[in-house]
């Protein structure tokens, strides 16, 4: 908590104090912002919500059935072949965990590390993790050939031996790492929002939305008592869903350094995989909540200092990212190898799919180094623009890696290409609108924003003002005594 | 030597028909899931299965006396236990020696008989696969009269009545076959010549007339010769793909692989092929010069100049040198002198001129009667084209009263098949032997369908004296009759042609050995082994040449100069070049899936053909793979797609026959284009190439289902090749293995075995047989051309090619590839539910039970060898390729999992053939000895490029040749220590 320290007499004079960075605007009072908050779920939704809702709904629809189909037929409807084994299915599914990262980053990194302007948006950003892990998981269930014994990944006792997995497998790993970030993410978040259920309970008129916020937020009481043990759970949560933001993403990433494959075989992937989850994170932070501000009326609590803070944590995410493509493109050329200065020199920069490179640099690369510029980082259409951008330039990144490296490996006489069949382009489509309709949903019937947190920025931002005003009472009065003293 | 049974004509025969189809009432016959609604083709195809498994013989034709069913079995019948025939391959007239393998009665898998003098044990992708044609859907249940189906009865009474009216009007009688290889039928048709009227007219799809005529005007005998490659040092192919298609490809792939031994350096031959378009052949060659078609006559000119004037013959027409680099004509000409005696010359151009210029070349070299054996000639392509020609003059003329097809499909294959046509419809009694309604067959008064081979009896001289028989190994699956039978009884012999054969080789070739006494003996002892060769009863002949071979030569140079119009007209012409396809040969075998499945070796296309053009012709035309063009000549016009194909000649268009059937099943119908309307007769013989071709771009574009796209192996150290002087003399090669590096897994636990192979690059031509010997062995899916563009067949063994030498000599590497079965593993680390695994044998193995498909282990397969079940391949109608139908799926050998979809395969090292070897080991109370044990591709493979055994035996063969110093393992710097490695091919050039 920084909180303000009183300077002594002495320094008093040269240093005038700072105010904390304002994360709320308009100075609303605690009534306001609970007003603010819940309006989206106690009022009928706009037509906006509505459109994006069908469309969303549909996207989600069509995904479903595509699903359908492909249980039905098999595998085979993709464009996948013997020589390109993963393809949309894996790519959306990296992308899909690396969009997750910025909301635990958000909540629990930030938390610990207080940052107060976290506070407004970390709920919608805990729930996009949610939502994202969800569509992340969908993708390792329906690319399996025989969906109906993916639960063999699971190590659960059985009457085959018992026959367990391979930990030696990083598929397996992966399994471990994003059911644990998903369980740890949803409590997490479920245990942030309990204090704003209580307040949904205490404002709900309706009797059977008065009954399931009572259940769903625990008896809360508010006492000095409940706070206090409830931060520290919190804070251990916290504790505990840190490192997931390192290792999740380095697991994922393992899926590719551990294999032999030129492209993939590279220890640099789990640092560059995590900041380019975190990376794409924000990217799809940005995206939504200039979208949710906009449309919801919440710019009070949604700033462009928000959007700012990150622009900037985009910027350097989005360096590091150069920096390790740069990386690869170095050793591969310094290590000497064949296989790989092919892979990245002949193949990723002017092979069949250069194009998908070019993408990904155009947006990775480029994109972020725009947010250098003070302009840029305070103009919405700007920022919408290129927070799309990163999605897109992130998503080609995981195509790059999986397909460029895949279609060409050792012999050439296997060489092929992948092309992407209606069913691949579609089940994209449909996790965008599983994700989507998740959140729409998610805004209509819960806060997306803490109400508590911000209530206590506010309070803090009032604290802040009345220690001004009483040390500058204070410095009046000391005024007026020296000059009685001058004049005594 | 295997154990292969011989079937016992035994008490069983003469009994009717009936008493055999009681049995499928029979308890035992399974298969009752006759499906609800079941048409008449179901009902027909159960019908023969059923049949089928009630022969349980397997041996006992149709017209069994008795029929056992398995209750009391015999003791040659113990369910899962194969029982082995020798029989002879109808898939070619080659007539290679056959061991056919048969599980509860149904022949599922064929391998080449090892005893065979002249094939040794080899095959070739289409012998392999004719086991699939067993149990086509499309053959013809039963007799058909006017398309319609019919009796036997009825047709002996039609025919005969037909035949004796066509006697009555003094017509003539035809019986147009391809060449018969059978000396038995040979002798039925000489029965047949006794009536004054009657004529016999070899038609061969792929014609070696000109050979034949010139062997008439040089040696007096209008013969192919049986060439001994094995005793050549110097190999100089003209246009003659004797590796892949020529003649008798295993037979000669054998002879090649022994003089290609660098082991034996002394020995090793050099290979010169002149050709225009790039085959297997000259692929394997030392030097290959790329010549156009018209040209290639000028070569044997230019050679035959020069090897006369060594011998001092001064008045050798002149004439200009065909290439432009006479260096290389001037060093083949002294390499040959050097080697006379003991050279080869070959060649498959259509010209007699050019063949005899061959012939001239030989017999000046002194290569008569080392390596071309004209005393023992070989009995294949018998064929005259002018009879040919001159038959559909007479139809069309009506001067045919009956013409009797067998084993012939002009109306696709002919060149003027129209005519053809328009004559057959004037001829008053046509009748075909043709399994299925065919171009032809489905035009003729009556289709009597002959059996497959393999529930067929027979016998077979591919070679001067050299007999196999032929036994059936089913009985009949359908209401189909012998062709001879029917030959016999329309002569109005009674009796079946079993006993006729029998009776034959009592009279014959019993009688021309001393061997055995009893002819029961002899007979059983013969059906046993497949094959016996007896001493030539040809002598006397003359062996001295007298050809004319300064008139042929002159004629070529005539012919050859250039007409010296304007160049812009000759930049324009074309030159075509049509050849066999490896797969599909002449065609015959098209609505077989696995043959249409099965990459060419050099183009490595699949379902359909495509016109190769070089790179530079393609540039200049602006053409693409896959676009489509229209080819004039002045007879005919073809619209096909182009393949770029690096090697081929600059001006050539090489297209392969064998494709674009009309009308021949649900697999091979309209699949490709037919080039045979461009095989016009020039000089009284068929011409496989042809001269001024325009090409016409038509902007049309076709998608080529090629298996592999990238050809140039990008400088890295896949595929090895090395010069003879690269050898160390010495052959004290160091293991090439080194250390082993350290591991970060504990110690797996080791077997008493680990099988590994080693594949010699040197010896392997790329022939594709072993690929569907896998295929057939290991029940490999059919995935069709959809998926085959997606990258998706599914064979457990491919054959990489990679290109090799300069564009000038541009000749091509062919790897075969399969699970290389490593050490350490990258698949088995990485698969999450241990579905594949390592044994103790040194195996990787692939659980298909425990699979769910995630793929990873064929993304981390360096190898890119394993194969996945995109959708399901077996029993769904989008696949209606082998398994499918019940007809079809009785291919499927029950030793091995039909895979599901979603599962992950790959090479299981014949895993199943491994185990069987053990349990017979283990009976015998004796460990499993080097050579037990030979898995599918090995066996198929005519040159023995792949030797498989256990590594931990120091002295198997596999091990031994891991010690040799060619011995490397692919991508060795991965550290996956592979248990299947390769030899380095070599070449010997010219300079050494």
């Amino acid at each position: 908590m920084t909180g303000v320290s009183i300077p002594s007499k002495s320094q008093f004079h040269q240093a005038p104090m700072l105010p904390p960075p304002k994360w709320v605007e308009g100075d609303p009072s605690l009534q306001e912002i609970t007003d603010d908050v819940l309006r989206p779920m106690e009022g009928l939704p706009g037509r906006a919500w509505w459109i994006c809702f069908a469309l969303s709904a549909a996207a989600l629809t069509m995904g479903l059935s595509m699903i359908g189909y492909l249980f039905s037929k098999g595998i085979g409807i993709w464009g996948e072949n013997n020589s390109v084994g993963w393809a949309f299915d894996i790519t959306n599914f990296v992308f899909w965990v690396g969009i997750g990262h910025a909301g635990t980053l958000i909540s629990a990194i930030l938390l610990l590390f207080q940052q107060k302007w976290r506070t407004s948006i970390n709920r919608s950003a805990e729930a996009m993790t949610i939502f994202a892990v969800m569509c992340a998981g969908l993708f390792p269930a329906i690319h399996v050939g025989r969906p109906w014994l993916a639960f063999w990944l699971f190590p659960y006792p059985n009457q085959r031996g018992p026959l367990w997995v391979n930990f030696r497998s990083p598929l397996v790993w992966d399994v471990f790492a994003v059911s644990t970030y998903f369980t740890i993410s949803l409590v997490f978040w479920y245990l942030g929002m309990i204090p704003d259920l209580a307040t949904i309970r205490d404002r709900a008129t309706n009797g059977i939305k008065k009954l399931i916020f009572r259940w769903v937020s625990l008896g809360w009481d508010g006492s000095h008592r409940t706070w206090s043990r409830y931060e520290v759970v919190s804070l251990l949560l916290a504790g505990l869903a840190t490192p997931l933001v390192v290792s999740v993403h380095s697991v994922v990433s393992m899926d590719f350094a551990t294999a032999v494959l030129p492209g993939w075989h590279s220890t640099i992937f789990p640092p560059y995989f995590v900041a380019g989850a975190i990376y794409s994170g924000f990217g799809m932070v940005m995206t939504l909540l200039i979208i949710t501000r906009n449309t919801m009326n919440l710019e009070r609590y949604i700033t462009m200092r928000h959007l700012e803070a990150m622009s900037k944590v985009l910027l350097l995410t989005g360096s590091i990212v150069a920096y390790a493509y740069l990386t690869e493109f170095f050793s591969a050329w310094y290590n000497g190898n064949i296989y790989e200065r092919y892979t990245f020199f002949s193949n990723r920069l002017a092979g069949p799919y250069a194009w998908c490179f070019g993408i990904m640099v155009l947006c990775n690369v480029l994109t972020p180094q725009m947010f250098w510029f003070h302009r840029i980082r305070g103009s919405i259409p700007a920022l919408f623009v290129a927070s799309i951008l990163v999605n897109i330039g992130m998503w080609f990144e995981r195509f790059v890696i999986i397909v460029l490296s895949l279609h060409r490996t050792f012999l050439p006489a296997e060489w092929g290409m992948f092309i992407p069949t209606i069913y691949d382009v579609g089940i994209l489509i449909g996790s965008f609108g599983l994700f989507f309709t998740c959140f729409l949903i998610f805004i209509r019937v819960l806060p997306m924003i803490a109400i508590w947190e911000v209530k206590g920025l506010v309070g803090e931002l009032r604290v802040h003002d009345r220690l001004v005003s009483n040390l500058r009472t204070l410095r009046a009065d000391q005024e007026d005594g020296t000059q009685e003293a001058a004049c005594a | 030597m295997k154990d292969h049974t011989q079937c016992g004509e035994t008490p069983t025969y003469g009994k009717s028909l009936e008493a055999s189809r009681d049995l499928s009432a029979d308890p035992f016959v399974i298969l009752s899931n006759q499906p609800a609604e079941a048409t008449r083709r179901d009902f027909l195809s159960l019908m023969g299965f059923t049949l089928a498994a009630a022969s349980l013989t397997g041996c006992s034709r149709g017209l069994a006396q008795k029929a056992i069913p398995l209750a009391a079995s015999s003791d040659r019948l113990i369910p899962g236990v194969p029982n082995w025939y020798a029989t002879t391959c109808a898939g070619c007239s080659a007539g290679c020696s056959l061991l056919v393998k048969t599980c509860d009665g149904r022949p599922v898998k064929i391998e080449g008989n090892a005893d065979s003098p002249l094939f040794g044990g080899g095959t070739c992708a289409v012998g392999q696969a004719t086991v699939l044609s067993l149990y086509d859907d499309e053959r013809l249940r039963g007799p058909l009269w006017q398309g319609s189906d019919t009796t036997w009865e009825e047709i002996d009474r039609r025919v005969m009545d037909g035949l004796s009216a066509a006697r009555a009007k003094r017509q003539k009688i035809v019986l147009l076959s391809g060449t018969l290889v059978s000396p038995s039928m040979r002798n039925i048709v000489g029965q047949w010549a006794r009536h004054p009227d009657f004529r016999h007219i070899v038609y061969d799809p792929i014609s070696m007339s000109a050979l034949r005529n010139a062997h008439l005007k040089s040696f007096g005998r209008a013969l192919v010769p049986h060439y001994r490659f094995d005793h050549a040092r110097l190999i100089i192919g003209l246009e003659a793909d004797f590796l892949g298609t020529w003649l008798s490809p295993v037979d000669f792939a054998r002879q090649y692989a022994i003089t290609r031994n660098p082991e034996n350096a002394s020995y090793l031959s050099h290979h010169i092929q002149f050709e225009s378009g790039l085959s297997i052949t000259g692929a394997n060659a030392d030097l290959r010069i790329p010549v156009v078609p018209s040209m290639l006559g000028s070569v044997a000119v230019a050679l035959l100049r020069r090897v006369a004037a060594r011998i001092g013959m001064r008045d050798f027409p002149p004439g200009p040198d065909p290439l432009p680099h006479e260096m290389a004509l001037d060093a083949v000409g002294d390499k040959l002198w050097k080697h006379r005696g003991e050279s080869l010359v070959v060649s498959g151009v259509q010209d007699v001129s050019v063949q005899v210029v061959i012939a001239a070349l030989n017999a000046f070299l002194g290569n008569i009667g080392k390596t071309i054996n004209l005393s023992r000639p070989s009995l294949q392509r018998m064929g005259d084209d002018r009879e040919m020609e001159q038959l559909v003059g007479d139809m069309n003329r009506g001067e045919i009263g009956a013409l009797i097809l067998c084993g012939v499909n002009p109306a696709y294959d002919y060149a003027e098949a129209d005519r053809f046509l328009e004559g057959l419809e004037k001829v008053p009694l046509s009748v075909s032997f043709s399994d299925r309604r065919d171009e032809t067959s489905s035009h003729v008064h009556a289709i009597c369908p002959d059996h497959h081979f393999l529930e067929a009896w027979g016998d077979a001289e591919p070679v001067d004296s050299c007999f196999s028989l032929a036994q059936p190994t089913i009985s009949p699956m359908f209401e189909t009759r012998a062709a001879q039978e029917n030959l016999l009884r329309w002569l109005g012999q009674s009796g079946n042609y079993y006993t006729y054969l029998r009776e034959f080789w009592r009279n014959n070739m019993f009688l021309r050995q001393s061997a055995i006494q009893n002819f029961d003996d002899y007979w059983d002892q013969t059906l046993r082994t497949g094959v016996t060769e007896l001493p030539s009863q040809m002598s006397g002949h003359s062996t001295e040449f007298h050809g004319p071979w300064r008139e042929a030569a002159q004629t070529i140079i005539e012919s050859s100069a250039p007409l010296t119009p304007s160049s812009n007209e000759i930049n324009d012409r074309y030159e075509l070049h049509l050849y066999e396809s490896v797969g599909l040969r002449d065609g015959r075998h098209a609505n077989n899936p696995w043959l249409q499945e099965l990459p060419d070796p050099i183009t490595r296309l699949t379902w359909g053909n495509a016109a190769a053009i070089s790179p530079g012709l393609a540039k200049k035309l602006d053409l693409q793979s896959g676009d489509i063009v229209v080819l004039k000549t002045e007879h005919a016009k073809l619209e096909i797609p182009v393949f770029i194909q690096p090697g081929q000649e600059a001006r050539t268009l090489s297209i392969p026959l064998g494709y674009g059937r009309k009308q021949v099943g649900t697999a091979g119908t309209k699949v490709g284009v037919n080039a045979y309307p461009l095989a016009r007769i020039v000089d009284g013989v068929r011409r496989y190439s042809a001269k001024n071709v325009a090409i016409e771009k038509t902007g049309k574009h076709e998608a080529l289902a090629a298996t592999q796209s990238h050809f140039s192996i990008e400088g890295r150290p896949i595929v090895r090749e090395m010069t003879v002087a690269q050898l160390v003399p010495t052959a004290a090669a160091a293991e090439t293995q080194g250390e082993a590096a350290s591991s970060l897994w504990p110690a797996r636990p080791e077997g008493d075995h680990s099988w590994g192979m080693v594949i010699d690059l040197n010896s392997c031509t790329g022939c594709s047989a072993c690929v569907i010997a896998c295929q057939a062995e290991n029940n490999v899916p059919v995935v069709g051309k959809r998926e085959v563009i997606r990258n998706r067949e599914m064979h457990w063994i491919r054959i990489d090619r990679y290109y090799s030498g300069s564009e000038e000599n541009l000749r091509s590497v062919q790897q075969p590839m399969m699970c290389q079965h490593c050490g350490r593993a990258p698949c088995e680390t990485v698969c999450p539910v241990l579905a594949t695994t390592h044994s103790s044998d040194g195996l990787n193995q692939q659980v298909y039970n425990r699979c769910v498909g995630t793929r990873y282990c064929l993304n981390n397969c360096p190898y890119k060898v394993r194969r996945f079940n995109w959708h399901e391949y077996s029993q769904n109608p989008e696949y209606d390729y082998t398994m499918e139908s019940p007809m079809g799926r009785m291919v499927l050998n029950p030793e091995v999992t039909v895979r599901s979809r979603g599962v992950m395969e790959k090479c299981s090292m014949c895993v199943q053939r491994i185990q069987s070897a053990k349990t017979a080991a283990l009976q015998a109370q004796r460990s499993v000895r080097d050579g037990d044990i030979q898995t599918a591709c090995q066996q198929a493979c005519p040159t023995q490029a792949i030797v498989f055994g256990d590594l931990k035996d120091l002295n198997s063969r596999a091990s031994r040749l891991r010690r040799n110093q060619r011995y490397y393992h692919v991508l060795e710097g991965l550290g996956t220590l592979p248990n299947v490695g390769y030899l380095a091919k070599v070449r010997n050039p010219l300079t050494t």
